[in-house]
């Protein structure tokens, strides 16, 4: 080391004698300083019982918008020194009482190569997957707040790497099938690329506002995100590990039925000036997801970091009154009168925030809590409804959320007022997923891979559906 | 309900107002590449992360809405981040063009404040970006990016002190690819290389959107890697640099010191003419 810091520092001397700025443009230092954070974003979560496993409960949540398919030379990977979770409520207070923390290492096998991966990789662990990473999953407990008890129940776990193709990666079916791993305790995880299950028209609001067909609620849309990928994280859990009794759940009406999901990133701080310590600083929360959509359209773009760094259990005193009054509503009516209620939403926080009572209210006096609940005592439903509780199919959003429920016509419908009996018959002309999910576990789709990439598309129109679905 | 013809369009319009509302999300923090064009298809999948096609994708929402002042803001950040990539300065004329009309038609607008004080910034103005931060923090005070431009400000004024103030207020709320680069400069500054480097490795795992952002903080780490003489690890760090970000002028400018380092002058003039002939400022 000694020897070759001396002749680093005799280089360093020739180099200095080439002087040469290492910045573009300009000679100050000018780091990115761009609010985008893929591998710290939430995207979607999502909480439902799978047809075949009807006692667990199971959770996919994605990080990490946008992946296209052939975005390489790097591809994408979650951050090692960053911590993900899936947290559980099950009191109602909007505090976790069961974390489950995802801890990810990177290995490169060949340093001197920055390859992502080179032909063929037949397994998770071969040499010509040059990237790979490993994470181990703990299990946290918290009473009231406080942390009561933690295990580790995975440990050295691979993560299924972005799928770049079918000559180096001949079959990837199998290599994402090893990604599938066993928990202490019981249960199943997974880490790794998918497709990302959200779908949306995005794209028609920047034609002058020009509806494709009808309003929304005859198909004919394009979905923007289809042939996207994400970073998926899949967890399935026996009903015992989060409920509050740590029982499992007899029906829908049990006092143990509900629990409140959402995912959350976080990463450390940094003293800024240590004397030389190099000092880090404690883990802070930089990315949250409860419910869709929440996040997009109800809190202020002013407060969007805001939101991303608070906890549920604040959601009342944070961002009560987006919910309450949501601006959405107000600019609907001022343009075009359609009699949306604008104020005393308390259809909106009922549904998202407390609970529905009965079906998804946790306990007597719920806080107001951006998380997904979900009636574990919802059997599964073996023909779903995309429009879920609004269709009367109480095994779908917002009871939880499966990965083919139209969050989005849901939505629009719901802040037109369904729920106070104000029915509207709106959509986004998008209704599914591009991809069909899976039956079985890790659910999700395969992602689309770099040399087969082929971005977005458009929905075949179909009868209108009716203002009560 | 009854639908009427007239109603129709009322309903179209909520839908429509929903989904301006989520697509300007998806614009802002789903980092959602290009949006819009016809339907079908992308013809060219392998462009749509790229700044020529945000570009182009804002340029038409601009066309479409242009009263869309988000937009407006966000197609100057495109602009800017171009001539990170080419060290075409010409992009900042037009990303004060964007930036003043976006002014004019909203001048309580954070983001457009935060777009005047980055371009400031890029052209030595440091006192006006410094107001340009404290305007944009002052109009929107649970954004994190103005504290990116007052650091910055405060850093090229000589104000360390504040700056180091200001930068752990940004590294306490939001530790990223931006607080944690700004971090390792300050530490550099204050002469501690060992704890620059380890920030400069919190923002090169933390990664970012922009594969020029990605390559710029592994340039860095090759600087410092290559200031504390570890040839190796400097080496390796331009080199995915350049490997993320091809033709990356900083990192290969990096390659070249390792090879003039190494007494490989012949490979290092190579590499520089490579740097300076389509980029001499660098």
């Amino acid at each position: 080391m000694k020897r070759l810091s001396l002749l680093a520092v005799l280089a360093a001397l020739v180099a200095g004698a080439i002087s040469v700025s290492l910045s573009l443009g300009s000679s100050h230092r000018e780091a990115p300083n761009t609010a985008k954070d893929p591998t710290a974003d939430d995207t979607d979560v999502y909480a439902f019982k799978a047809a075949d496993a009807p006692g667990a409960l199971t959770v996919v949540a994605n990080w990490i918008p946008f992946e296209d398919p052939a975005g390489g030379p790097n591809f994408y990977n979650f951050d090692p020194r960053a911590h993900y979770y899936i947290n559980v409520d099950n009191t109602g207070d909007g505090r976790k009482d069961v974390r489950y923390e995802f801890k990810f290492r990177t290995k490169v096998v060949n340093t001197n190569s920055f390859a992502f991966a080179t032909p063929a990789v037949h397994s998770l662990h071969d040499p010509h997957l040059n990237v790979q990473q490993y994470y181990s999953v703990t299990r946290e407990v918290y009473r009231h707040g406080r942390l009561r008890s933690e295990h580790v129940i995975a440990h050295h776990v691979p993560t299924v790497p972005a799928n770049i193709g079918p000559k180096t990666m001949p079959d990837y079916h199998s290599l994402a099938l090893q990604g599938v791993h066993s928990l202490i305790g019981g249960g199943k995880v997974f880490a790794g690329q998918r497709d990302d299950p959200f779908f949306v028209d995005l794209g028609t609001t920047f034609d002058s506002i020009h509806f494709r067909v009808g309003t929304g609620n005859q198909g004919g849309g394009k979905d923007d995100l289809a042939g996207y990928n994400v970073n998926s994280i899949v967890l399935q859990v026996p009903e015992s590990k989060v409920t509050r009794n740590r029982t499992s759940v007899s029906g829908p009406h049990a006092a143990n039925a509900v629990v409140g999901v959402w995912s959350s990133t976080e990463r450390r701080k940094l003293q800024v000036t240590t004397g030389g310590a190099g000092g880090r600083g404690p883990w802070v929360q930089v990315s949250r997801l409860g419910n869709p959509l929440v996040n997009e359209v109800v809190i202020p773009l002013g407060k969007k970091d805001m939101f991303n760094r608070t906890t549920p259990d604040k959601d009342l005193q944070n961002y009560g009154t987006y919910v309450l009054n949501p601006e959405l509503a107000k600019l609907m009516n001022a343009l075009f009168g359609v009699g949306a209620p604008e104020h005393n939403r308390t259809d909106i926080v009922q549904a998202l925030l407390t609970g529905i009572p009965g079906l998804t209210q946790i306990g007597k006096h719920p806080a107001v809590a951006d998380t997904l609940k979900i009636n574990l005592g919802v059997a599964p439903n073996p023909s779903p409804n995309r429009f879920g509780v609004l269709a009367g199919d109480n095994q779908g959003f917002p009871n939880g959320r499966r990965l083919g429920d139209d969050v989005v016509d849901i939505s629009l419908r719901v802040v037109g007022g369904f729920l106070k009996g104000h029915k509207l018959p709106l959509g986004d002309g998008v209704d599914q997923n591009d991809e069909p999910f899976l039956t079985s576990f890790p659910y999700v789709a395969e992602p689309r891979s770099g040399f087969d990439s082929e971005l977005k598309r458009n929905e075949p129109g179909h009868p209108p559906t009716p203002p009560q679905p | 309900m009854t639908i009427t013809r007239t109603n129709l369009m009322g309903l179209a319009a909520v839908a429509a107002a929903f989904l301006a509302a989520l697509a300007l999300f998806g614009v802002l923090n789903r980092s959602h590449p290009a949006v819009g064009g016809s339907a079908g298809p992308d013809p060219s999948p392998g462009d749509v992360r790229s700044t020529d096609a945000r570009i182009a994708s804002l340029q038409s929402e601009i066309r479409a809405q242009p009263s869309d002042v988000g937009s407006y803001a966000l197609l100057a950040d495109a602009y800017l981040q171009k001539v990170r990539e080419t060290g075409d300065a010409g992009f900042y004329t037009r990303a004060a063009g964007v930036l003043a009309a976006a002014h004019r038609r909203a001048p309580r607008e954070s983001a457009v404040a935060t777009g005047l004080g980055t371009l400031a910034l890029a052209r030595h103005d440091f006192r006006a970006a410094l107001t340009w931060g404290m305007t944009a923090h002052g109009l929107a005070r649970e954004v994190v990016r103005p504290y990116g431009v007052i650091v910055d400000a405060q850093v090229e004024l000589g104000r360390y002190g504040a700056a180091a103030r200001t930068l752990q207020r940004m590294v306490d709320l939001k530790p990223n690819l931006a607080s944690y680069a700004r971090v390792s400069y300050l530490r550099e500054l204050h002469g501690d290389l060992a704890g620059a480097l380890a920030a400069m490795q919190d923002a090169v795992a933390a990664g970012g959107d922009e594969p020029e952002n990605v390559a710029y903080v592994q340039s860095l780490l090759g600087d410092l890697q290559f200031q504390r003489g570890d040839l190796a690890a400097a080496r390796v760090a331009y080199g995915r640099a350049a490997y993320e970000f091809p033709g990356y002028a900083p990192a290969n400018a990096g390659l070249a010191r390792v090879d003039a380092a190494r007494g490989r002058l012949g490979p290092a003039i190579a590499r520089l003419r490579g740097v300076v002939e389509p980029c001499p400022s660098t």
